[in-house]
Parts: C-alpha cells; structure tokens; sequence
C-alpha cells in the first residue's frame, strides 16, 4: 500500500522553510485520509494544513512518497524508524536527521546536514549531498551511529564528521575535511576527496577510489594488499544499488594510518598503482 | 533388491542429531583455501573422542563473501558450547595460521549462533578493528536478517577475516553405509567410487580418512571403561569365533559414514554412494544400526535407493 503526497506548488518567498515532522510512513499508516489533510506543517511562525500544501492519492501504509521539490522541507524523514519513505524531489536541510529504521530514498538532491545523528535505516539520496552529511545533530557529539548512507552524486564538506558506527558511501566527489574526526565507522568516497580526508580521525576507515595520498603528515604508508574485508562491503553496497567501478571488487590498495596526532588507529586506502579505479557515481 | 549383481540388505542405518556449523574458509588460491580446511577438520572422525565431527563439503562454492576460492566445511558437535569450543579452537590454530586464509559463516540466516571471531579477536593484542555490515545492506547481499561483524586480526602477512559469529542448527550425524566385498582391494575401489559420488553433494561430510572407515565399531565392549569397541560380527577374522554377520565369500568390510545438514541430505548421500559401491565382486551393501536404540534417525536402505533410482 503506497500514500502518496503532491506538493501543489510552492507560494512561498525563499528563505521560508517548512518542517513537517508527521510526514512519515509510520505516523501516517493507521490514519484516514481526512485526518491525514489534517495534520499540519509548520512554516516559519505559522501552520498550514498538509491537505493545502498537497493533493493525496493511495492509501497508508508502509510506503510513502512524496512528489515535488521539497527543498525548503527541513528534517524529512527525520526521526524515522520503519517503512519506506521516498522523495521524488530534492530535499531540505537536515533530512533523515536522527533516523533509526526504515529506509529514506531521496530521488533528487539533499540539503546539508542529511543523516545527522542517525542511529539505524537506510538513507538513498540519488542526487548529491550537502555538507555535513552523516555528522552530529547541533550540540551533538556523535555523527551517524549505525545505519548506511548512500549518496550517487557528490558531497559538500566535512562528510562523515565524527562518524561512530556505520557506512557512508558517495558514487561522486568529496568536499573538503571528508571523515574529519571519525571515531569509527567506514566512509567510501568512489571519486575524488578534497584536502584534509580524514583530519583528526581517531578509528574507521576512507576508502579514496582516486587522488592522491593523503597529504597530511599525520598519516604514514602502512603496506598495502587486497582487503579482504572490503569484499563483504562492495558486495553488500552494490546489492543496494551502489555504482561502483567494477575493478574495484578486486583492487590492491595502499594503506595509510592517522591521524597520528591523535590516537591514529584509523585508515585511509587507496588504489593501489595498476589498480587505478575508474570514476564513481 | 540388487543393484548391479549387489544384493542390498532389508536393513537401515541410524543416526542422531548434533549442534552444526557450517563455514567457509577461502584464500589466495584454491590450494590454500583447502590446506586450511583439511587442517582445520583434521582429528574430526568421530564424537567419541574427537570431540567434534567436521569435513569439508563437497562441491566449492560458486561464491564466497570475499571473492576468493573458498571451501565450505562442516563441524558437528553435541552441544553449542562444546562446538564452539572446537570451532574457535580450530579456527584459531589451522585458519588463522594458515596463509592468507579468511573464515566465515556459511549457514545463514539461523535461530542460534555461537562466538568465533569475538573470542579471537583477542590474538590481536589491541590492535584488531571490527567493521559491521548495517543489516539492511547484509539482508540485500546475502540474505542476512542480521547485521554482519568481522573482525580483522593483524598477522604477519595482512590480517585474519573472521566473522563475529557463526550460526548453528541441529544437524544428522551418523548416517553410514556398509561395503561387503570378496576382496580388500575390489572393497577399497567401491568405498572410493561410493566418496566421489557423496563428495558431489551437498551438505553432507565424510569426516573420517578419505571418507572411509575400517575399523567400524559396536556399542560397548567387555571392558567396563569402554564405551566402543570393533565391530566383531563385521571383522573377518573372527568369522570362526564370533557370531558373524558375513556372508561366506566376503573378505572385506568397509563404512561410509556422513554426517549433514538435514536428514534429506544424508539419505540422498547414502543412496548416491550405495549406488555407486555397487558392482563386481561387491556381495552386498548393507548399514549399521543399534536395533534402534541410539539414534532417532533411521535411513532404510532399499526405500532410499528405490527413491533416488
């Protein structure tokens, strides 16, 4: 059973942002459909009913859609724990914010702060990311903690910063600082990362599919070889649809430790010479 | 019933259930991934006093998690605790010793699981990591319900791939065929046609040398301490002072005895290997059985081998 909701338009000046925290396949699956209009979405100081922002189709349950571009939507999906919600649109800030099951399928491109703080689910996000993608909640300590990320395009700055547990995965580029004081967990960019991958990071792993070795002295060469844990990973991202290069699955990789002003107990690999990854995405 | 000139006696086998795990261990190369499975099930024949049951599965798998030539074993045991006493133990000295040998779980989604990589992680002094598979990613690439951990162990060529965990599930020990034949060297040949035929099914072992038993055994003995001793109504050279159960014109007795996963594998492995012993200077095949008493399994020869013609 699918509910899906239309945005109508968007009458609103920019700068307006609208946050609808009921717009959740488990929130919405036991309610009929008047009830559902009536659920309200706040914009700035006010509320609208969600029956004028949207025309409604289907029927609740597990699976819900939502259609137009819903970049001035701030936390969509946010808090979420079972189901599937999908986007058929960009969306705002902070979406899938605090997520613990479900999946999270954004069609389009993602606001900044996508994932923060989540502790379990899925979050697809086709297009690209923006910055903070998987980093902690305002005031938080811990980035994403369990859960899996996948982005197909590219990422803003400072993706997976202060990631504990879990996977983030992006088919494109990186920005700046990708992995930056990671406690764990495992960040694979397909593409390029900008300087400072992995910058204070003190446990997990970045899995650079091209550049250069990471420039900061804190990291050091530490051998290389075929991981064979990284074959569990690229199986299971490409069985949830992740486009990875195919020379991937058996690439040799250098490996670099760091960031040894801190604890230095995480990794950054790297293809190895001859092994040279094709792009991502 | 006879099957190629072999008479197949009216009889059965039976058999009694163990706790199973079942993994994969793979490597660089098909030679590597099998050095570290013989190892690691060696001194495995029989729970009497090997403490645990284990082979290698037959047919290599098409696939193995990390892409490497790999080769399924099973290990049989009678309890969980007691299995993953063995299983850590022989993980831990013939797979993780073994050059660049990985190890993980082949059974799938199961009810009950035991530690393996968790307890071994310890060799790694500190220094090893784990990376956990989130379950919704472990569900769409391996039919996985729940969320898949590995540990990485350094060593001194890389670092040991181990699964935190392994599943278990109750599994049929036991299952055996009997080989009579006029000669040692026409019986041997039988019992070898009969191993290369199981060795071509699935979820099945044949946890003894090369498959194969000589010294089968009864329940009992005259000494008191002894809970086993030689199958004396089997050996030909008590013919004359036991009550025997040969057939004049046999000289030679072998077993196959097959351990697996489910009772339908055992039997579609006895009737394959009892099919293929038969033949020239084979008098019969037949199985071994306690008059029901032991084991809650009973394989019926001639039902298995008219099922499976």
């Amino acid at each position: 059973m699918t509910l899906r909701l239309m945005l109508r338009g968007w009458p609103y000046p920019p700068g307006v942002e609208a946050e609808a925290p009921d717009l959740l396949p488990e929130r919405l699956a036991s309610l009929a459909r008047g009830a559902i209009e009536d659920r309200r979405v706040r914009l700035g100081r006010e509320e609208v009913r969600v029956g004028d922002l949207f025309a409604i189709e289907g029927t609740p349950g597990d699976d819900l859609t939502l259609a137009g571009d819903l970049s001035a939507f701030a936390r969509i999906g946010a808090g979420m724990s079972q189901g599937r919600l999908r986007i058929e649109g960009n969306a705002g800030i902070a979406a899938g914010a605090g997520m613990r099951g479900g999946r999270l399928e954004i069609d389009g491109d993602a606001g900044a702060r996508a994932g923060e703080g989540m502790t379990g689910g899925v979050i697809v996000v086709r297009g690209s990311a923006g910055d903070d993608l998987g980093a902690p909640a305002p005031g938080g300590t811990r980035g994403a903690d369990r859960g899996a990320i996948l982005v197909g395009g590219n990422t803003g700055a400072r993706a997976g910063r202060r990631m504990r547990r879990g996977l983030i995965a992006i088919g494109g580029d990186a920005g700046p600082l990708a992995g930056t004081e990671m406690l764990a967990g495992t960040l694979v960019v397909a593409g390029r990362a900008d300087e400072g991958a992995g910058t204070w990071m003190r446990r997990g792993t970045i899995v650079l599919g091209a550049g250069s070795p990471p420039s900061l002295p804190a990291f050091v060469p530490s051998g290389s070889g075929r991981f064979s844990f990284w074959s569990l990973y690229d199986e299971a991202l490409r069985a949830a649809g992740a486009r990875l290069p195919e020379r991937w699955r058996a690439a040799r990789f250098r490996r670099f430790v760091g960031d040894r002003t801190g604890s230095g107990l995480g990794e950054i690999l790297l293809p190895a010479p001859g092994d040279t990854m094709e792009g991502g995405g | 019933m006879r099957i190629q000139g072999t008479f197949i006696e009216d009889t059965y086998a039976e058999a009694f259930s163990l706790r199973a795990a079942r993994l994969v261990v793979t490597a660089d190369s098909p030679a590597w991934a099998q050095t570290a499975a013989l190892s690691m099930t060696g001194f495995a024949t029989s729970i009497i006093a090997s403490g645990c049951e284990a082979g290698m599965e037959g047919p290599a798998p098409e696939t193995t998690p990390d892409g490497r030539p790999g080769v399924r074993v099973i290990l049989l045991a009678r309890s969980a605790a007691e299995l993953q006493d063995q299983v850590v133990r022989r993980v831990g000295q013939c797979v993780m010793t073994a050059a660049g040998a990985s190890c993980f779980d082949a059974l799938g989604a199961t009810d009950e699981s035991i530690r393996l990589g968790s307890l071994l992680r310890f060799f790694g002094d500190g220094q090893q990591t784990s990376k956990r598979i989130d379950p919704a990613l472990a569900a769409a690439a391996a039919g996985q319900v729940r969320a898949r951990r590995l540990w990485r162990i350094p060593v001194m060529d890389g670092e040991f791939v181990v699964d935190d965990r392994c599943g278990i599930r109750k599994a049929v020990a036991g299952g055996n065929v009997l080989i009579l034949g006029r000669s040692a060297e026409v019986t041997l040949a039988a019992a070898e046609r009969a191993v290369a035929a199981i060795r071509r099914q699935p979820e099945v072992v044949l946890p003894f040398p090369g498959g194969i038993v000589r010294s089968g055994s009864k329940v009992g003995s005259k000494y008191r301490k002894l809970v086993a001793s030689t199958n004396s109504p089997y050996c030909p050279t008590l013919r004359v002072v036991v009550e025997t159960a040969l057939p004049e014109e046999v000289e030679s007795v072998l077993e196959i005895v097959i351990d697996g996963l489910s009772v339908d594998a055992v039997g579609a492995a006895m009737a394959a290997g009892a099919r293929a012993a038969c033949g020239p200077g084979i008098v019969r095949i037949g199985a071994g059985n306690y008059g029901g008493r032991l084991g809650k399994h009973l394989f019926h020869l001639r039902p298995l081998l008219e099922g499976t013609r």
